[in-house]
């Protein structure tokens, strides 16, 4: 499977960025959903893979179904790859960080990013914490908020 | 716990263009005993000693956030554990008197309730990041720190130990102090 340079994350809201400008560690928080309920015993986080400008203008007009809001109105975290493919490396991730590409309807650009549900609290809550710090490339803001 | 921890000096983390960083290296059993005299004299703290929150205005109070949103959240022990963290923490910036020039260019801490039931304090600088997990179970609270490569991308982390708080503390403000 090949995976383009960067990926990007959707931001719901401000709450999400610290002054407005860098990602939260909360943005990319690991959540057990019931709904997500795998084979492979992961976590997921939804990205979008970045193998073209499509990838962006998709995210940032995405609407709730609910309520037809715009969903990310803060904008979109861009990640790097080649640096998730080092935290991937660090003795205490390997085998329980990874990522995936999975299409869904509409969405061809989507995939996520999976972490082993049997991971420490201590080691999510770091590994969280080092996307936001050392894989975030740049913002981009939501042009479709009025 | 399975993570891995680390126990070496965070002091060692630092870079090489802070000019008097040396001058405010804090003794961990000195801020524990008597911190208001041990730090009198030095550079980066307020000679007269005047509690950090007399000194700052609101808005360079890095506890701001944490007082306006601790509310908000409704994380049970989490929260209460996090609350009594920051508590601890406010009363050695109180007793170290921070100078307010150097206080200026500290970023609030910023508080988040997350939907496993645990609470996070997160300390966000430029080329390193701090936090501090809250969870249900204390016993699997941790704190982290992060750097980027500028800073020789080193992550240190352990338990939140309640008996090793303080010079938890007085450590990291140490790092903080030295590459902010």
């Amino acid at each position: 499977m090949e995976y383009p340079e960067e990926l990007i994350k959707g931001v719901p809201n401000n709450t999400f960025l610290i002054d407005n400008e860098f990602p939260s560690a909360t943005l990319f928080e690991f959540q057990d959903r019931a709904r997500t309920q795998r084979a492979d015993d992961c976590t997921e986080e939804s990205i979008n893979w970045m193998d073209d400008e499509g990838a962006i203008s998709l995210l940032l007009q995405q609407r709730k179904e609910a309520t037809g809001e715009i969903q990310f109105k803060a904008g979109a975290i861009v990640l790097s790859r080649d640096k998730i493919d080092s935290l991937r490396a660090k003795l205490i991730l390997k085998n329980r960080f990874s990522y995936e590409r999975r299409e869904t309807d509409g969405n061809a650009y989507h995939g996520n990013l999976l972490l082993k549900k049997d991971t420490p609290i201590a080691i999510k809550k770091m590994l969280v914490s080092y996307i936001a710090l050392e894989c975030f490339v740049s913002l981009i803001p939501n042009d479709n908020i009025a | 716990m399975e993570h891995t921890r680390f126990d070496y000096d965070i002091n060692n983390i630092k870079t090489d263009n802070k000019s008097d960083s040396e001058s405010f290296l804090i003794s961990v059993n000195d801020v524990v005993t008597n911190s208001t005299e041990m730090f009198a004299n030095s550079s980066l703290y307020n000679n007269d000693i005047v509690s950090y929150f007399q000194v700052l205005p609101s808005n360079i109070d890095i506890f701001r956030e944490i007082k306006e949103k601790i509310s908000g959240i409704n994380n049970g022990p989490a929260k209460e554990n996090a609350h009594n963290f920051a508590l601890e923490f406010q009363n050695i910036l109180i007793n170290l008197a921070v100078r307010n020039d150097i206080a200026n260019k500290l970023p609030p801490i910023s508080i988040q309730g997350l939907d496993d039931n645990s609470v996070l304090l997160e300390w966000a600088f430029k080329d390193f990041r701090i936090g501090f997990s809250f969870e249900a179970n204390n016993d699997d609270s941790s704190w982290f720190l992060l750097t980027k490569k500028e800073l020789k991308a080193v992550d240190v982390s352990g338990s939140l130990n309640a008996d090793e708080t303080k010079s938890l503390i007085v450590n990291i403000l140490n790092f903080v102090l030295r590459n902010t």
